[in-house]
């Protein structure tokens, strides 16, 4: 029997010929990342660092700039590890933005790579033909020996057809298959995308598939290099890295098929990211606040997207709408192209890249009774403010259709 | 870590209880240790903390631990005392960040529908047998793996890597 693509990174990360699913294997992660946020709840402690200091990654992320004394200080001692132990991937404010983009950006996310970090998200990477997994506080472990231990997950594959229509995007594909499968349905899992769709699909919408796979209870996603991928690192690094991929005998969980053709926008409805409706049910209900930006979105292709419903367009009165691009160079580029004055235009305030408004205990606080849509990660009662304000997740189009409307609004009416 | 707990059921819970969600979510920004474990699992069963005593046992449906693997609840668990948390499933980041703290995690599937609350429970983490004293039934969690077994036995992830780097001075330490 082959081996799947995960089996392939995994058994080289642990030093072992192969390894099989169920089993549980000591690795050693080729990056370790990590944001100021996670410092701050255990107070202000330095981590012990013993490993080579270039396997680690770290930056403010979730605090553009800290608003109090426990975030100050959690930078501060993120500086202190910086300079301690010489770690030269360091990005403070100003060069930061949201890790789940920058360290791609800073070609430090390369094909067979294995990376950890406390977040989930970090499953973005998989986009990548990385292995890319969350692993919470064992990041000290890592920093301390080199090496997290890891369950080897089987593999659901789901295999991608057809081409998206105008306003739909690889959120909604997501969100669609969250809604089909439930929140346990790749539990301790890889899911691998595939097909035509995702070899069509951009960096940049691979990533957001990749992104909140979190939810389905998965490990982490991944999909195979193609030239785009190899392109895109080679313009960033002279890093090495070893494109592998799966044995086409290797053996799946289950094979998922998705035709997109006619796949609508989605809507993520309170309180839950599994509770997901098509825009025809959801469309009409009043919204409050919107953003676009976090590390599903405020990628180029998501502020094009917005872009093309702002342009010439105003924000509801009452309504407010933030954009946040999700790193300093994509600011930079989303400026260079001029989509910045159609947000300014529009109306929209434009925000510094970070988590913003998606962090819990971030900004743009919501009173009872308020409704924000976002094209945020979770909507949790209170994540966002006050437990009695409802968020509702949605792609950049359908958001940015909504702030103009100031209702959710199908985005394919202003396409 | 003990291969035996012994202790009597103090809530059960459904399916997919997301970690965020082990606080009412007016407490999600309480962060003052003193006050906030009085409100552990509140939304779900309001006298919890007022009934649940050190030694008790927290059960629950599929997929707990649903979501980002922010470990607020284990903290409020550990604060009011409980020993062990057995479920018909664990999300994998919420599994890690259990073994991670060094407390006792077990999946098995069946045991919201063997288990009552009040019912006495004798988890043996060796045998993964799980044995309800009161109804004289047994049941058959999912082994332990000896990796995951040896983080539990040190005390977490810290203690564990503590071990494992022994004595020997960082070659970054001034």
């Amino acid at each position: 029997m082959g081996e799947t693509l995960v089996q392939k990174i995994l058994a080289k990360k642990s030093g072992k010929k192969k390894v099989i699913p169920g089993e549980v294997i000591w690795v050693q992660p080729d990056l370790i990342a990590q944001y100021s946020i996670t410092y701050f709840s255990g107070g202000s402690t330095l981590p012990d660092v013993r490993i080579n200091p270039d396997r680690i990654a770290i930056s403010p992320d979730h605090h553009f700039m800290p608003k109090g004394e426990n975030e100050a200080k959690s930078h501060a001692t993120m500086r202190e590890m910086a300079k301690k132990y010489n770690i030269k991937n360091y990005h403070d404010i100003g060069q930061t933005g949201i890790q789940f983009q920058l360290l791609a950006e800073k070609g430090l996310v390369r094909p067979g790579m294995l990376i950890v970090h406390a977040d989930s998200h970090v499953s973005t990477y998989g986009a990548f033909g990385t292995y890319a997994v969350g692993v919470g506080r064992d990041y000290v472990q890592a920093y301390r020996t080199g090496e997290v231990w890891l369950r080897v997950p089987q593999t659901l594959k789901i295999n991608v057809t057809g081409k998206f229509p105008e306003g739909v995007t690889s959120r909604d594909l997501f969100e669609k298959i969250l809604a089909d499968i439930g929140p346990g349905g790749a539990i301790g899992q890889a899911i691998q995308y595939t097909g035509p769709a995702v070899s069509a699909m951009s960096i940049e919408s691979r990533m957001v598939l990749c992104n909140s796979v979190v939810f389905m209870s998965a490990e982490t996603a991944i999909i195979e290099p193609d030239q785009k991928i190899l392109e895109y690192v080679k313009a960033r690094t002279t890093g090495t890295f070893e494109a592998l991929k799966g044995d086409a005998s290797a053996e799946y969980t289950k094979v998922l098929n998705y035709d997109v053709s006619k796949l609508e926008p989605q809507v993520v409805m309170p309180t839950a990211v599994y509770h997901v409706k098509t825009i025809k049910e959801a469309a009409g209900i009043e919204i409050d606040q919107a953003f676009i930006g976090t590390c599903a979105s405020g990628r180029m292709e998501d502020l094009r997207l917005a872009a093309r419903i702002l342009k010439g367009r105003k924000i509801h009165q009452g309504t407010r709408l933030v954009i946040a691009p999700i790193t300093p160079e994509i600011q930079r580029d989303a400026a260079r192209e001029g989509l910045t004055d159609i947000f300014w235009e529009a109306g929209a305030l434009v925000g510094p890249p970070s988590c913003g408004m998606c962090l819990q205990g971030g900004y743009g606080w919501l009173l009872p009774g308020e409704r924000f849509i976002s094209t945020g990660t979770l909507n949790l009662p209170g994540r966002h403010g006050s437990p009695e304000a409802q968020t509702y997740l949605a792609n950049p189009a359908t958001v940015a259709a909504s702030a103009v409307s100031g209702k959710i609004t199908d985005p394919r009416e202003f396409l | 870590m003990k291969n035996v707990i012994k202790g009597k059921v103090a809530i059960k819970l459904g399916d997919v209880i997301n970690s965020d969600q082990m606080f009412p979510p007016s407490y999600m920004w309480q962060h003052d240790w003193e006050i906030k474990p009085k409100f552990c699992l509140t939304n779900y069963d309001p006298e919890f903390p007022e009934r649940v005593r050190p030694g008790d046992i927290i059960i629950a449906g599929k997929i707990f631990g649903h979501g980002h693997s922010h470990m607020d609840g284990l903290t409020g668990f550990q604060k009011l005392g409980v020993s062990a948390v057995t479920a018909e499933s664990f999300s994998p980041g919420w599994y890690r960040g259990a073994i991670a703290s060094g407390f006792p995690v077990i999946a098995c599937p069946g045991i919201t529908k063997k288990v009552n609350v009040g019912d006495e429970l004798e988890v043996n983490f060796k045998t993964s047998n799980i044995k309800n004293l009161t109804t004289g039934e047994i049941l058959k969690a999912e082994s332990i793996h000896p990796i995951i077994r040896e983080i539990l036995d040190a005390g977490g992830i810290a203690a564990y890597a503590e071990k494992k780097v022994g004595t020997a001075p960082s070659r970054y330490k001034k």
